[in-house]
């Protein structure tokens, strides 16, 4: 058994006190293998706003990772004639951290990364500049050969895609068509198989679930779990929170409180997802629910 | 003319309101403890064409969370809010 957590879109300058108490109920009473924190370092990805996330994590972030956000890019500089997001480049180079940088690389490729855990994959990819007519992989092909070799590599579908934009959400941002490359390339490119069991972004400020979805129809009814991959999105960290929005419904949505994520990863054919609700107003001595109707069983 | 509002509610968080032009409300984002990401929002929604032809209008700082001292296990979703009232 391994135990991942996954809070987003509430650290640094805003919704900062959710953040510090889930974090440390995380850190203290988590046993956790995993902390990936999903995006947006608030309010643009500075040095200063990196030193509150810090201390938001008990200044521990050792078991911490971090795919970028969009917040996160709003303060860049460039490396070898490529932009990257400074605060953030410097902080996790300045930290031991379960988050590596490829200094070979350019722009987000530099983030992107796999963590191999008790039989999953884990795949996280850096979203935070797309825009729907900006989209991933930003016309650096090679990131797109990175995820498919990534996904493929390892037989099965006992994978995990970790990434801020989710290619389905609702809120005030709702379906991100720039992420359909990456929605694609978890599907056997002949059979239309999934080779992954979920998605987990963040982006909007609510808690969403999706029933497994198709390849070709995203958008559309739910299919068979063998037929699918699910998509979670949790942006509910911190800093305020998201009513549903005109993107594609989700199956369960709740935009009431702050929440984090829990993968149990039980074995390499099994893992449980689960949220845990800090409720509304968040304290030191809050004992986090279990949100029934967003729980989700693989068993391959 | 849809116009979307940034105002606090009674508990001194912010939240961003949409009206309609036939001036029904809708609530888009609550519990912000600040306006300024909201704001952005707005604009960044204006900007992306998703409300191309709404206006933004932006309360006055009314009190903050702190002044207001609530009780925050009470807090519940409002209900949407035009600016000004």
């Amino acid at each position: 058994m391994a135990l991942v957590y996954w809070t987003s879109d509430g650290g640094g300058a805003e919704g900062g006190n959710a953040a510090r108490v889930m974090n440390q109920w995380i850190r203290t009473k988590g046993n956790p293998s995993l902390i990936v924190y999903g995006g947006d370092v608030y309010k643009s990805g500075t040095d200063d706003n990196f030193a509150k996330f810090f201390d938001q994590f008990g200044r521990d972030v050792s078991l911490v990772c971090e795919t970028p956000g969009n917040h996160d890019w709003l303060t860049t500089k460039k490396i070898n004639g490529n932009k990257v997001p400074i605060g953030y480049e410097e902080f996790w180079t300045a930290h031991v951290s379960k988050q590596p940088i490829d200094a070979q690389k350019i722009a987000g490729a530099r983030y992107e990364h796999v963590i191999d855990l008790n039989g999953w994959r884990l795949i996280f990819l850096d979203t935070g500049l797309t825009k729907d007519d900006r989209p991933w992989p930003f016309g650096d092909d090679s990131r797109q050969t990175w995820l498919t070799n990534a996904v493929t590599s390892e037989s099965g579908r006992s994978k995990i895609v970790f990434a801020h934009h989710s290619r389905l959400s609702t809120g005030l941002h709702d379906d991100n068509i720039g992420v359909h490359a990456v929605w694609k390339s978890l599907f056997d490119t002949v059979t239309g198989a999934p080779r992954a069991a979920l998605t987990l972004g963040g982006h909007d400020h609510n808690v969403s679930l999706y029933g497994p979805k198709s390849r070709d129809n995203v958008t559309g009814p739910n299919v068979p779990i063998a037929q699918g991959i699910r998509l979670l999105v949790n942006g509910a960290g911190g800093d305020s929170l998201y009513a549903e929005g005109d993107g594609t419904p989700p199956d369960e949505f709740d935009h009431t409180r702050f929440c984090v994520t829990r993968i149990n990863l039980i074995d390499g054919r099994s893992a449980d997802v689960d949220i845990l609700s800090f409720g509304v107003n968040p304290k030191p001595t809050t004992e986090p629910e279990v949100l029934a109707n967003f729980a989700v069983k693989f068993r391959f | 003319m849809r116009k979307l509002h940034v105002t606090q509610d009674d508990f001194g968080f912010w939240q961003l309101s949409l009206e309609e032009a036939d001036g029904s409300l809708r609530l888009l984002a609550h519990r912000a403890e600040t306006a300024d990401h909201l704001v952005e929002n707005a604009r960044e929604l204006v900007a992306e064409g998703r409300y191309r032809d709404a206006a933004v209008v932006v309360d006055p700082p009314r009190k903050t969370v702190a002044e207001a001292a609530p009780d925050l296990d009470n807090y519940t979703v409002p209900p949407p809010r035009k600016a000004g009232e």
